[in-house]
């Protein structure tokens, strides 16, 4: 990845603090995540009205049940639970 | 979950990139727009035309003129049926849902805009402000809001494949010329108007106490394109799912609102097609929306007294402004603030990476098949004189295509209303509703002002 890791504890909390996860455990491969679009659009009233959980836009995004959050696949949390 | 098939319930969640091909809407759109652009160019090469098949219904005076039209093209009325439902059933399928649902849902949305598009020509219609547009979205609130739609229609109502699908098939209507001639001007008007509507929304939000994250949300739904632009950035930011739900709430009531107060504001202020059309692709925050009250607001030209400009301009000046001018940035809006929300705001626990490739996986696609379908019609007119070009590439290849096009938009303006619920508004409370509508009002006048003042003479000769 050429991306800058970057925590939303800020740069200087990762660089005294890095992550102690192996690099597959990310949201997309947990338990907690939810891809599916139907099921997505279900969550999300009026979201097919004007939008689409299946558009370019949306990228990997999901939803977190344990946090209850909507988040890229490649975020990751100290609860990652892996989906086997 | 009835309605989806197991395949997709159990789909893995790690597909490979090539999976977006046949997992995305966007793409769909590509490949049923531009399938259909080949198609008709390849016709054309031959002699022949898509002309049978792009029925369309004609003017009428009397009721029974209206019925005799029905009957004598019944058996082109059911072939372009058949067209669509197995182009769109395909795209479906592949998104997850089952023919068994689609194919009935889609009867009715068929037999339904068919109604609306014979309606849409009755002599009187303007006098009766009956535009498809309009009348679509009104019957489809109308329906789903009384009497209901069940769960098992949504298979039949995707707005934004028909929506994506309809804006390819627009890009054959216009040539890359001028694409690349109003494109800048679009861009430089759409992002003044984007960055302060984002920074109204944003700066009312945080003064009204608001969570970062969720005022970014609105911010961008308002400013950006829709919901479309929500969802990225809430996905970008990490934002609850409620606040995603707030955005996405407030975007559609004002969305459905503008589309008919944009049209009638303009109508009332007798402003030109291609002035309209900019106004509202500046102002509106949705493209199925603003493709509606674009729509709606060419059909007034010729039928009402003091507006001016072609019909089609202002659908072509909402398409610039609002596709080429605001979404396309959609990806570069979602990766500054996933930066700003690592590096600034304040911690979920969650970890997020800043990915500048990000900006092209949110990329909306199906404006590649918009600029391809307008390249290849581009290339084949380049080989015509202008003669030949209005004598045989506009009959045989263009105007099939256009009537394809309104197909498209029409299915979507029902699909809108049919999916649409009022109980669904309002559901964040007042503070977020007050710092969007600071935003949409501000919106609304810059868009009027730089569409009407400052670049007035660009988007009046545009729609000309």
């Amino acid at each position: 990845m050429n991306g800058w890791a970057l925590t939303q504890h800020g740069a200087t909390h990762e660089s005294s603090a890095p992550s102690r996860m192996a690099p597959e455990e990310r949201c997309g491969s947990c338990r907690y995540f939810c891809q599916a679009p139907h099921e997505i659009e279900r969550q999300m009233p009026g979201l097919k009205s004007l939008g689409s959980m299946f558009a370019s836009v949306r990228a990997s995004d999901g939803l977190c049940r344990r946090h209850d959050r909507y988040l890229g696949a490649s975020s990751r949390c100290d609860d990652y639970d892996s989906e086997i | 979950m009835t309605e989806i098939a197991q395949s997709q319930v159990h789909a893995p969640k790690r597909e490979s990139a090539w999976a977006d091909f046949i997992r995305k809407d966007d793409w769909w759109a590509i490949w049923i727009g531009l399938g259909l652009v080949a198609v008709a160019a390849g016709l054309v090469a031959g002699g022949g035309s898509l002309k049978w098949l792009a029925v369309a219904p004609q003017k009428w005076k009397a009721w029974p003129e209206a019925v005799g039209q029905l009957r004598e093209h019944a058996a082109q009325y059911l072939a372009l049926f058949a067209l669509w439902a197995t182009l769109f059933g395909i795209g479906v399928s592949a998104l997850g849902y089952r023919l068994s649902r689609f194919l009935p849902a889609f009867a009715l949305l068929y037999a339904v805009t068919l109604g609306l598009y014979l309606l849409g020509q009755w002599e009187q219609a303007s006098h009766y402000n009956l535009e498809p547009p309009l009348v679509a979205l009104v019957i489809g609130l109308l329906i789903a809001n009384t009497i209901g739609v069940p769960t098992w229609a949504d298979a039949g109502l995707r707005v934004e494949l028909y929506i994506k699908t309809g804006i390819v098939l627009l890009g054959a209507s216009l040539p890359l010329t001028l694409i690349a001639w109003a494109g800048p001007v679009a861009i430089v008007q759409a992002a003044i108007v984007s960055l302060v509507t984002f920074g109204v929304i944003y700066l009312t939000a945080i003064r009204l106490g608001l969570d970062r994250r969720l005022a970014a949300t609105l911010g961008t739904g308002g400013a950006v394109c829709g919901v479309s632009g929500a969802i990225a950035t809430a996905g970008a930011v990490g934002a609850r799912k409620e606040q995603a739900s707030i955005a996405i709430s407030l975007v559609i009531f004002w969305a459905i609102l503008a589309i008919f107060i944009l049209p009638l504001l303009a109508r009332a202020l007798r402003l030109p097609t291609g002035v309209a059309g900019a106004w509202i692709g500046t102002s509106e925050f949705a493209d199925a929306a603003g493709l509606a009250a674009a729509q709606a607001y060419g059909g007034y030209a010729g039928h009402v007294a003091g507006i001016s400009g072609n019909p089609d301009a202002a659908v072509n000046a909402f398409t610039l402004m609002k596709v080429i001018g605001r979404d396309v940035w959609i990806g570069v809006w979602a990766f500054v603030l996933s930066i700003v929300a690592t590096t600034r705001w304040q911690s979920t626990g969650i970890r997020s990476k800043a990915n500048p490739g990000e900006i092209w996986q949110r990329f909306p696609k199906f404006v590649l098949g918009f600029l391809i379908a307008s390249a290849i019609v581009t290339v084949i007119s380049s080989g015509y004189s202008y003669a030949d070009y209005k004598k045989i590439v506009q009959p045989a290849l263009v105007a099939p295509l256009q009537v394809l096009r309104v197909w498209a938009f029409t299915f979507t303006f029902l699909a809108i209303g049919l999916t649409t619920r009022f109980r669904e508004f309002f559901t964040g409370g007042a503070r977020p509703f007050y710092a969007f509508t600071a935003g949409v009002a501000v919106n609304v006048v810059l868009g009027y002002l730089l569409s009407t003042q400052v670049f007035v003479g660009f988007w009046t000769r545009f729609g000309q």
